[in-house]
């Protein structure tokens, strides 16, 4: 379990993180979720015990990530954004180094599993140098698990997968996700809705929104969201009746472009039938009626002030 | 532990070219150095005074070739931040980094056996006298990695710590001869020569062991890695 205490992390003037607190439970997959300079790492760093945090304290597994610092790192796994690795060194040996690190009992026996279980067994003996990004990246996933840790914190585990190798290494989180506690930060909103049962998005230092993953998408009440096309112009009155239909939380007029008018609407439930019987009464003819069921990545765009585009950037470099 | 890093620090020397480029640099130069040089064989003696007196010149290049690449390569690609996670104390990573480099030198210098070996045709060596020039060698030798580890913990690439320690080094081993060029007052010169490698490693090298010198020594490696535990350290609490 990961207990987080009001932590703060100031780089000079800068603030990294801004008097974060959280809980993560055992045997759940956690997603964090932010736009670059969120302050996501530097949380993990201070988690890790890369850096020591400013304010605040934070416990994994019930020790102290500074004041026993060692004990803490025992407990965790770790898989840095950059995956940084040692090139020169074969897979088995830099393995071999991670678990005498540790000092793990049974050292051959725990390395073999966390081969097999990465998919590496093929890869033993070649130097981590020769490796492609998609090996190196289990790699980094091997070392992190060799101890069999109760807390997992991955950044960006998946980067540089193909989509085999992403089903492959997906399932073997979801899998850890079962017995561990496990912080999964990505910026690849699919893969937190596959993987993750909870979520936090932070921006600017802040957790802006946590919750399970229904609780994310439904965030501000709007679980749906629908696209209106009709033959016909809404007045100012229909609009105010569409406004003012049960559940509806936002109306949004995109106005009427060769006679054909476009409307959203997002609310709380399923509006389908109220929409076409709305529609009816003010004689109005439906074209369209396009519902969008909101996502993850309408909440994050929403809460950090970003764009679709944006993500989809991030997700393809 | 600790056993683990240091495996793993002469495992990547001898993964990289560093290693045998360095050795050979090591041998090479100081063998032509001492035969053709100082000419061994027309000198008649049979003593390698003159083949470890050199030494310290050389290990001004010959040790941050060695130590550069200690912390600086693991903050340059990025392994600092996983070598930093892992369960260790700062200090164990540390001394082990330290011995990782020193086991380095002292296989370098294991293969300066055959020198004394193969000059002993020429005359009986005392061996009192090599064991005490061997030792001095360790000193001067750890001193300069101490020195060497704590610069490429402070520097951001492996160039600017190779160079930063060999203006270090330079500095400690050549400070004491700096009466001989210049006229300095009495007491600065005395101190000169006291914070200076070469007063106590040649006092040494006569087979001399004085507590004062091996204390001395003993304070630049402790001081050294002090001071890098402590960059280590504060770097956790200001990056």
């Amino acid at each position: 379990m990961i207990d987080v205490k009001n932590i703060s992390k100031r780089y000079g003037n800068i603030v990294a993180v801004d008097d974060v607190s959280l809980q993560v439970e055992s045997g759940s997959i956690v997603g964090l979720l932010g736009p670059n300079g969120a302050g996501k790492t530097s949380l993990i760093r201070v988690l890790t015990g890369f850096h020591h945090p400013n304010e605040g304290r934070a416990f994994v597994d019930s020790v102290d990530v500074v004041k026993d610092s060692v004990e803490a790192r025992k407990r965790i796994g770790y898989v840095p954004e950059s995956l940084p690795l040692y090139p020169d060194l074969s897979v088995f040996e830099y393995l071999t180094f991670i678990a005498n690190a540790r000092s793990l009992d049974r050292n051959t026996e725990r390395i073999e599993e966390a081969l097999s279980h990465c998919g590496l067994s093929e890869m033993k003996y070649r130097r981590i140098g020769d490796l492609s990004k998609g090996y190196r990246q289990r790699v980094g996933l091997a070392q992190a698990t060799v101890h069999d840790p109760a807390v997992l914190i991955l950044d960006e585990p998946t980067s540089g997968l193909d989509p085999l190798q992403l089903i492959d290494i997906r399932g073997y989180i979801k899998e850890l996700g079962k017995t561990k506690t496990v912080i999964l930060s990505t910026h690849i909103m699919q893969e937190v809705e596959a993987l993750c049962e909870k979520a936090l998005i932070m921006n600017q230092g802040k957790i802006v929104a946590s919750g399970s993953m229904n609780d994310l998408r439904t965030y501000g009440g709007a679980a749906y969201q629908y696209s209106i096309e009709f033959l016909g112009t809404l007045t100012k009155d229909g609009f105010s009746r569409l406004r003012a239909l049960p559940n509806v939380l936002e109306v949004v007029d995109h106005g009427a472009e060769k006679k054909r008018h476009k409307v959203e609407v997002r609310s709380g439930k399923d509006l389908e039938a109220s929409i076409f019987d709305f529609t009816c009464e003010e004689n109005l003819k439906l074209l369209g009626l396009t519902p969008h069921k909101s996502s993850v990545e309408d909440v994050f765009v929403k809460l950090t002030g970003g764009t679709n585009d944006q993500i989809t950037d991030s997700e393809g470099s | 532990m600790i056993r683990s890093l240091i495996q793993k620090e002469v495992k990547q020397y001898f993964s990289s070219p560093i290693a045998y480029i360095t050795m050979t640099f090591f041998l090479v130069i100081q063998s032509v150095l001492f035969f053709i040089f100082q000419n061994f064989f027309v000198s008649n003696i049979a003593s390698l005074r003159g083949y470890f007196g050199l030494m310290p010149i050389i290990f001004v290049f010959l040790l941050p070739s060695i130590t550069m690449r200690t912390w600086a390569e693991e903050r340059k690609q990025g392994s600092y931040e996983l070598l930093i996670t892992l369960p260790y104390r700062t200090v164990d990573l540390v001394i082990g980094k330290f011995l990782g480099a020193f086991i380095l030198f002292c296989i370098m210098l294991a293969l300066t056996i055959s020198i004394p070996i193969s000059v002993s045709v020429f005359g009986v060596f005392e061996i009192g006298e090599l064991i005490g020039e061997y030792l001095a060698v360790l000193f001067v030798a750890a001193a300069g990695i101490g020195i060497g580890t704590c610069i490429s913990s402070l520097a951001t690439n492996q160039i600017s710590a190779f160079i930063i320690s060999v203006l270090w080094l330079c500095f400690f081993t050549l400070i004491g001869n700096v009466s001989q060029f210049v006229a300095l007052p009495e007491l600065l010169s005395r101190f000169f020569s006291y914070i200076s490698f070469n007063s106590h490693y040649s006092s040494m090298l006569k087979g001399l062991i004085d507590t004062r010198d091996i204390i001395y020594f003993l304070v630049i490696i402790v001081g050294s890695l002090i001071l890098t535990v402590y960059t280590i350290e504060k770097r956790k609490e200001s990056q």
